[in-house]
């Protein structure tokens, strides 16, 4: 029989673990080192269960488990091996050509990681939780800044993912 | 690609499958037999330290005709094992405790702690020790090795030094290379980020 704790880690796992695979995926560009990231993430959680007070919300308290989980997490050998390559070319002229939706789409989203991937790890967490639509106030309570550092930085990362994204802008 | 509206996209990604098969009794054995791994270990680290110590204890009530130098060393051994054993422990501690629900800035103060204390440990503790750890043993061979003779007198120095030398010079040079490639780029990389989201 399930304990109550168990119970509740099964629910939050549920509840969240799109979030956290997504922020995992934010940090590092490889998915096997993100689902690598994502376990570790799901046992630093199980963890610091018995202690959750409630003080925060429980979303801010998971992200707050990624983040740090992310920052600490072991990167022996593995280093984002995208950061400094170019986006392939047959990325940008598939969609130019138009190809189907569906396949737009996932080249958008595997040209933002590529682009994301570039990034400095600071710049991939906060990045990672505002494409999560997490309000500023709230990053800023989770990485323990200021709401205007947040805002700033925020943008600065826009300028540079545009610049990454659209190099002959 | 305006990232507002790209937004809506970014969250329409699932976890693997196979990852979300993971939340099953399964998992939260493996994470339960984790913290038990770490206890065993913990204790298996205990036990061959209480081992050791009730040989050497042992050594220093069997043997009755031995100088005050005899007794010292093997004091000075238990001792040296204890403080490493405690030192261990620590560092075991610390990184066992790490409160990953704090703000990550106060996280990274903890996190660049920690790993500044592994690195002490390398390079203050470990040469220290070897020093101390040498002197010991040599005293000790000294006390013991007046029942031999001049020759294997000589030779049991010579061996025991070149063993000893070699080993802590292996060990150390392993250990300052894993700081080089693991903990050195780790630090700075955690330094920038707390510089970053200080500013």
């Amino acid at each position: 029989m399930k304990s109550n704790l168990e119970k509740q880690f099964l629910d939050l796992v549920k509840m969240h673990q799109d979030k956290i695979f997504r922020l995992c995926r934010a940090y590092l560009y490889e998915p096997n080192q993100a689902e690598d990231l994502y376990q570790e993430v799901l046992i630093n959680i199980w963890k610091s269960l018995p202690q959750f007070k409630g003080t925060s919300a429980i979303a801010t308290w998971v992200y707050r488990i990624t983040v740090n989980t992310a920052i600490s997490f072991n990167r022996k050998e593995k280093k984002n091996p995208i950061v400094g390559q170019d986006i392939p070319e047959h990325l940008t002229s598939d969609l130019e050509a138009g190809v189907q939706a569906k396949q737009a789409e996932e080249n958008q989203m595997q040209q933002m990681h590529r682009a994301i991937a570039q990034l400095e790890p600071q710049d991939r967490v906060i990045i990672g939780l505002y494409l999560e639509d997490v309000a500023y106030k709230e990053i800023a309570n989770i990485i323990g800044a200021s709401t205007n550092l947040v805002g700033v930085k925020i943008n600065r990362i826009k300028t540079k993912l545009t610049k990454i994204l659209n190099p002959t802008i | 690609m305006n990232l507002d509206d790209f937004k809506s996209n970014w969250q329409n990604q699932k976890s693997p499958a196979e990852l979300r098969t993971a939340q099953t009794n399964e998992l939260v054995e493996k994470m339960k037999s984790f913290d038990q791994n770490l206890t065993r270990q913990n204790w298996w680290m205990s036990i061959a330290f209480a081992v050791t110590t009730v040989f050497l204890t042992g050594f220093f009530f069997y043997f009755k005709d031995f100088g005050m130098a005899f007794y010292g060393t093997i004091v000075g051994v238990i001792v040296l094992m204890a403080l490493s054993i405690w030192l261990f422990w620590k560092r075991k501690i610390l990184s066992t405790q790490q409160d990953f629900s704090q703000e990550s800035r106060q996280f990274l103060e903890g996190r660049i702690a920690q790993l500044e204390y592994n690195k002490k440990i390398t390079r203050i503790y470990m040469p220290i020790y070897a020093i101390v750890l040498t002197t010991l043993i040599m005293i000790y061979i000294g006390e013991v090795g007046q029942l031999m003779e001049r020759k294997y007198q000589l030779m049991a120095y010579g061996i025991t030094l070149t063993y000893i030398v070699l080993i802590m010079i292996y060990g150390m040079r392993k250990q300052y290379r894993k700081d080089r490639e693991t903990i050195d780029p780790m630090l700075e990389e955690l330094q920038e980020m707390k510089k970053n989201w200080g500013e």
